[in-house]
């Protein structure tokens, strides 16, 4: 016995057996989870038992002011949870890398954008930090950051050594410095990563009659990476900033963890490490929602700044 | 005209010299933490912990009828010459005893200078041998024998000694073949899963038309934008429920459905002509069969992107196993490096070392017979972006 579908009936019988697996895991692992964390937000929730029926209480914004307000405490103003500032500023320091690593990725592209032996091994090379398992960068640069034995520092001091200096190195992993450090070293792992195999790709889609031209006008090098190179790779450059801003707010966690387990006195915890604590470590599910919805929030209002903004500085062609 | 060709060939010449320049330096740093990595975890548990860094493992040994005997320097006594009135840079210096060295150039860690400080005030010096207090150590009938004797400098030899055991040591202490594994296993269940699952419902989106098309697919866009730590709580307290805590169901499942892919596919899908299906059509082809032999083969590019970027993600993903896995058995290498580190390895750094060339080296071998094909899969996803 043969069933015989119309030709439209067919269509979408087909367009649902395809769209079947995504869409039954999509709604399970996706959806329903935005939906819960949503609803959890404005729960108080923190028993260690995640059996049903949950042992939940709606407390409606009680989540939300705990995070964002402040009291007045003896006369001076005090934030309810003066740790998330703290953990919210560091997530911003943090994020000063990105200009850094994106003029970095873009310096050693127009290093490799040119024709000369043995481009490919460089460009290898140096995405190799990027391949390598992002834990074992941490630990080696753990080892690197040591106070007494550590390569850093070793360096620093003979260097002042040369120049007569009583140079004694820098404690690397110390509450001042954990976000410099983190800084440096996620310099090193990321500048020949994504971002300049991207930037690379820019550069060799710029239309070489535009470099004769200006050399025709009598631009030097420098002139020419001004007027011609850089609005040409603009939409690249506002591509990876918003890719990179998006990232940064969410980053951090696994440096943190295997570096300092966040500390020390948090002072390499980020947003998403006070997300993990407050769930994992002290199952406040319902806070840690909340957070992460205010994370959210802060994502899509930059996102939409920079668009405004930064979209006007892009050079379309 | 001669002299105008010379010019143009001397600018030529010299961006060279500025090209290679420039990339030396920049491989330097970049190689450096590599090559510290690999030395360290060859080093002996005493030699992690000397000043100066020692770059290559070695150990000191004597000759005895032509056989070297591995020896302890327990004690140095340097002769030396006193070659000048008092240095006064105060500096930095290495110290052995109280003969101090100083390295004259920074960048020559080897060639060094001599110091000595008597009351505060150094002077500089010429070594002209010595003695040195060693400690032996023979077997002999099963018993050990502790020799202690004094002999001049000049016959003590260095020799190179990488400590290979360090590997099995950490294999022993931690089941490393099984996080790689567990890491190849999982990614390679989330790419098939997620490459299929992203091309189908990719394929329905762009190709067929059903109602709710473009609500549905407003939904998906929506929560491409929803950062990953919304869903983390939620999906936590899903796999508890499930009982999946502990499982590969946890490390996969959830994983291989992405909105991303979705979106991904369905762009690239939707750049392909029309016209080749329909003349499938005539031909009688269903969709099934468009989808498998036109669709597919027309997109290998992006079909080869989405597999890259889903088996890195999945190979460096920390957090969700290491929250949804408790058990050593069933960690992943990243989580099982970080839990290495944690079970009082944390400041045996040769070993810590030897744990991290493992896991980097043989996606570095990998990689580089690969990088074409990940270079390719990057350039296109900014182009898509």
């Amino acid at each position: 016995m043969k069933i015989r579908l119309s030709k439209r009936h067919n269509e979408i019988f087909f367009a649902y057996l395809f769209l079947f697996p995504n869409l039954l895991g999509f709604l399970i692992f996706t959806f329903f989870p935005v939906i819960s964390s949503l609803i959890l937000s404005f729960i108080k929730y923190t028993t260690l038992s995640l059996s049903w029926p949950l042992d939940v209480t709606f407390v409606g914004l009680d989540n939300f002011i705990k995070l964002l307000a402040f009291h007045k405490e003896a006369g001076i103003l005090k934030a309810n949870d003066p740790y998330f500032w703290n953990y919210l500023w560091n997530t911003v320091y943090l994020m000063a890398g990105i200009p850094l690593n994106m003029a970095g990725s873009l310096v050693l592209a127009l290093v490799l954008n040119q024709k000369r032996r043995g481009v490919i091994f460089y460009r290898t090379l140096f995405f190799l930090p990027t391949m390598c398992q992002g834990v074992a960068i941490v630990l080696l640069w753990k080892w690197i950051y040591n106070y007494d034995y550590g390569l850093l520092n070793t360096m620093i001091r003979n260097i002042g050594d040369f120049f007569n200096l009583n140079l004694e190195g820098i404690r690397w992993i110390s509450a001042k410095w954990i976000k410099p450090s983190m800084i440096i070293m996620g310099f090193w792992t990321l500048i020949g990563g994504y971002n300049m195999i991207l930037y690379l790709a820019a550069l060799q889609g710029v239309p070489r009659e535009l470099y004769e031209a200006a050399k025709i006008d009598g631009a030097n090098a420098w002139q020419e990476f001004w007027a011609v190179t850089w609005p040409m790779i603009s939409p690249t450059t506002f591509f990876i900033a918003i890719m990179s801003v998006i990232g940064g707010f969410q980053a951090g966690f696994m440096a943190a963890y295997v570096l300092a387990r966040g500390g020390p006195y948090g002072a390499s915890t980020t947003l998403m490490y006070y997300i993990y604590n407050n769930f994992y470590s002290w199952h406040n599910f319902g806070y840690a929602s909340t957070i992460a919805w205010f994370m959210f929030l802060l994502i899509f209002i930059t996102t939409i700044i920079n668009w405004r903004f930064g979209g006007k500085l892009v050079h379309y062609q | 005209m001669l002299a105008k060709l010379s010019k143009r060939k001397k600018a030529d010449l010299r961006q060279a010299l500025v090209f290679y320049i420039l990339l030396s330096i920049v491989v330097f740093a970049m190689v450096i933490p590599f090559i510290w990595m690999i030395s360290t975890s060859l080093k002996e548990s005493a030699d992690v912990f000397v000043y100066p860094p020692k770059w290559i493992p070695d150990y000191r040994y004597i000759l005895e009828d032509g056989k070297k005997i591995q020896v302890n320097v327990i004690e140095e006594k340097i002769e030396v010459k006193i070659l000048e009135e008092p240095y006064k840079n105060k500096t930095r210096i290495v110290y052995k005893g109280n003969l101090f060295k100083i390295c004259k150039n920074w960048w020559k860690p080897w060639d060094k200078e001599h110091l000595i400080k008597i009351d505060n005030k150094f002077y500089k010096v010429e070594p002209k041998g010595g003695t040195a207090k060693i400690e032996i150590i023979r077997e002999s009938n099963g018993k050990y024998k502790r020799i202690e004797k004094i002999i001049p400098l000049s016959q003590i030899h260095r020799s190179i000694k990488p400590i290979w055991s360090n590997y099995t040591k950490v294999i022993e202490a931690m089941p490393f073949a099984r996080f790689y594994f567990n890491s190849i296993f999982v990614a390679i269940c989330v790419t098939i899963g997620q490459v299929i699952t992203s091309a189908m419902s990719g394929y329905a989106f762009s190709r067929l038309s059903f109602p709710g098309r473009d609500k549905l697919f407003m939904a998906y866009l929506a929560t491409m934008m929803i950062p990953y730590a919304v869903l983390l709580v939620p999906l936590y307290i899903l796999m508890n429920w499930l009982n999946w805590i502990d499982s590969y169901k946890a490390l996969i499942v959830p994983a291989i459905f992405s909105a991303y892919g979705t979106f991904m596919l369905r762009q690239f899908f939707m750049g392909i002509p029309v016209d080749l299906e329909d003349a499938a059509k005539i031909d009688g082809c269903n969709y099934f069969r468009i989808f498998l032999y036109i669709i597919l083969p027309l997109s290998k590019p992006a079909l080869a992107t989405l597999t890259v970027f889903t088996f890195m993600g999945s190979w460096m993903n920390f957090m969700w196993p290491l929250i949804v896995v408790n058990s050593i058995k069933m960690k992943t290498l990243p989580v099982g490096l970080a839990y290495f580190q944690e079970t009082g390895f944390g400041t045996e750094y040769n070993l810590l070392m030897a744990g991290a060339v493992m896991a980097t080296i043989p996606i570095i071998i990998v990689f580089v017979f690969t990088q074409r094909f990940f270079v390719e899969g990057i350039k296109m996803s900014g182009l898509k972006g």
